[in-house]
């Protein structure tokens, strides 16, 4: 993961270069009547300017860093991308089945990520825990929750 | 209104049912969070957020502002119990509180560690009391220049106690000014950096970011590394300190609190800083300093309270300036906003009300929590034991309600979890999000005071530098600046501050 700072710093810098054009086509006006445009601008120059030094430093870093083994967790990098596919599907569907068939799902989706045994004592706290949610969150607090197709809730 | 009658008009807004419901909630909450490792003050009040919409705003405050300084009392308990600060603030508490529960002392740390927060809290809230009319009073001469400056000096000061990297911390500080500017510009009515998006054109909300970087990142990291909790087998009794024990923390309680209280105020500073320093003086004033580290009740005395009194004391800027001092003042000022309320001057002329009774609803949210963390100190410990693996689905859970309560809206969910991923991201190169959330903030203040000076100067900069009070600001923060390229006060920062603190 040694590329990693120099890939976040090119993408602060490729970042800072967008809001600035941004910027200059939403005009930036003058000094004595600011557009705007203005303020965005110069936060965005901060940003490029620093983002470029830190991206030199940390690439010479990493060329440094060449030789040397780094341990990589691929499997704890596999449970956050799990957590993020997840999350990323629940928010697709969530208006579609509606919150109480989504979130047993993804309830059990975490659960299995954090815990990754006992099937059955996890579907279990799923359904407890989103039921419970549900109760307290869209009838006691007047949430408003999605009812989805299935028209699931009460 | 004499200071007296404010007082009264304060403690009779506070007592009114609701507000005691609100602010018992909040206490609870608070002391929960804090024992609780994982998740701070910051990431509870983003999730608590959106709950407080229907609530009265009074109410609403009182929760939040219960919810920061409940922390604070409950941090601790972990420190001695368990060794794992519940809270950054509490990391010193661990040095001598954990070692005193090593020895058979855990009560007596644990009664000095509330009775410590409970004076300190009380102490700076009269100092809150005293101080926080005079400065809105003096506040209300400031002009656009005056906050713009103020408002530079409170980033620059979190930039500087930033321990990572300067540089990317005034990084992040950037990245937070443009996220403000997204959505329609509030003097020209012009549309910007929304790239089309629809949802965009109101701006990116404060909740999913918070939510995204303290609560989803946390859970990310948490998978990474679970912390394991291991309670110290002890059998807690003597709640209550003995002759001795109070002889003996008496001191560095008055110290702390007089450190906490003033470091509290600092744009930047607050309860982390000042549990830091108040061990730092006391350890360096003490007779035995060797027996700092080894269970010396002073080591737990003194930033306990120091901690208290520095949330007690950061609310001055906040309601008298209209300035977060730091990342938690700032989710409170997104909760004052979001019922439509700004803090500054004009909050103690306008709503003297919710002035007077926040700062009431303290004194007696400081009384529960004694109640809270004394008595039942054995369900606080029960809490503690609570699986990882339950309890972190479970903030996820918490978030995706929060977020999407706010305006029914799949999009803030989605941002929430590209913030998570961004935070996650931004901790493994050593990017903080305290930075970011400020400027988020303060961003369209910022804005707005330095497009009004300079068109008050006719285009001049000068007139940040030529205005006394603006001057004095921008000069403070150049230093701080300076100081802090050239390396100068680097070692002295380190020697203070742990990492994650601010």
């Amino acid at each position: 993961m040694r590329w990693l700072k120099p890939v976040v710093s090119l993408f602060l810098v490729c970042f800072s270069l967008l809001v600035l054009i941004v910027s200059r086509q939403l005009g930036i006006g003058s000094v004595q009547s600011p557009g705007p445009g203005f303020m965005g601008f110069l936060a965005a120059a901060l940003l490029f300017t620093l983002a470029s030094i830190t991206l030199v430093k940390e690439s010479l870093a990493a060329v440094k860093e060449k030789g040397e083994a780094t341990a990589n967790n691929w499997g704890v990098l596999a449970k956050i991308l799990i957590l993020i596919a997840a999350l990323c599907c629940y928010t697709l569907v969530l208006e579609l089945l509606g919150y109480l068939v989504a979130t047993v799902i993804l309830m059990f989706v975490m659960l299995y990520v954090f815990n990754p045994k006992k099937v059955y004592w996890q579907l279990a706290v799923s359904f407890v825990i989103t039921t419970s949610s549900y109760l307290v969150f869209h009838t006691l607090l007047q949430v408003v929750l999605p009812a989805g197709i299935f028209r699931i809730g009460w | 209104m004499d200071l007296v009658h404010s007082v009264i008009l304060g403690f009779q807004a506070s007592l009114q049912p609701i507000n005691l419901l609100y602010c018992l909630i909040g206490v609870t909450i608070g002391t929960l969070t804090g024992v609780l490792p994982g998740i701070g003050p910051t990431g509870a009040m983003a999730l608590l957020l959106p709950a407080t919409f229907h609530a009265p705003p009074l109410a609403s405050i009182i929760m939040l502002a219960g919810i920061y300084y409940g922390s604070q009392y409950g941090g601790s308990t972990t420190s001695i119990l368990v060794n794992i600060p519940g809270e950054p603030s509490s990391i010193v508490t661990c040095f001598d509180g954990n070692q005193m529960a090593r020895q058979g002392r855990a009560g007596p740390a644990l009664g000095i560690s509330a009775f410590g927060s409970f004076i300190a809290g009380t102490i700076g809230l009269v100092g809150l009391m005293l101080l926080a009319r005079p400065l809105a009073n003096l506040a209300l001469s400031f002009g656009p220049p005056e906050f713009f400056s103020l408002m530079i000096m409170g980033l620059i000061i979190l930039v500087y106690l930033t321990q990572k990297s300067l540089t990317k911390a005034i990084c992040m500080g950037a990245l937070g000014l443009i996220l403000s500017y997204v959505g329609t510009d509030l003097i020209s009515g012009q549309i910007r950096y929304t790239f089309d998006i629809d949802p965009l054109l109101d701006g990116i909300g404060i909740v999913p970011i918070v939510m995204g970087l303290f609560g989803v990142t946390e859970v990310f990291e948490n998978l990474e590394e679970t912390v394991e909790t291991s309670l110290y087998q002890t059998h807690i009794k003597g709640l209550l300190p003995s002759r001795k024990d109070w002889a003996a923390s008496i001191w560095p309680i008055i110290r702390g609190t007089v450190i906490g209280f003033f470091l509290g105020i600092l744009p930047g500073g607050g309860a982390v800083l000042a549990s830091f320093v108040a061990y730092a003086v006391e350890k360096r004033i003490s007779k035995h300093p060797e027996q700092f580290g080894k269970g010396a009740i002073e080591g737990v005395a003194s930033p306990e309270s120091a901690n208290n009194a520095a949330s007690s004391s950061a609310f001055i800027p906040l309601l008298s300036l209209g300035i977060p001092p730091n990342v938690v003042m700032a989710m409170l000022f997104a909760g004052l906003m979001i019922h439509g309320i700004t803090p500054g001057p004009l909050l103690l002329q306008n709503r003297p009300d919710i002035f007077w009774g926040v700062i009431a609803s303290m004194y007696v949210g400081n009384v529960m929590l004694l109640v809270l963390n004394l008595p039942m100190i054995g369900i606080w410990v029960q809490i503690t034991k609570i699986p990882f693996r339950l309890l972190f689905p479970l903030i996820i859970l918490i978030c995706i309600i929060g977020v999407y309560s706010i305006s029914n809206s799949t999009f803030d969910l989605m941002v929430m979890i590209i913030f998570g991923v961004v935070g996650y991201i931004m901790k493994k190169c050593e990017y903080e999000p305290a930075p970011l959330i400020l400027a988020y903030v303060l961003g369209p203040k910022m804005e707005q005071a330095m497009r009004q000076s300079l068109i008050m100067s006719d285009g001049s900069f000068t007139i940040f530098i030529v205005r006394p009070i603006s001057g004095v600001c921008l000069a403070v923060a150049a230093f701080l600046l300076i100081t802090a390229v050239t390396g100068f006060s680097k070692k002295k920062r380190l020697a203070v501050l742990p990492d994650e603190t601010i």
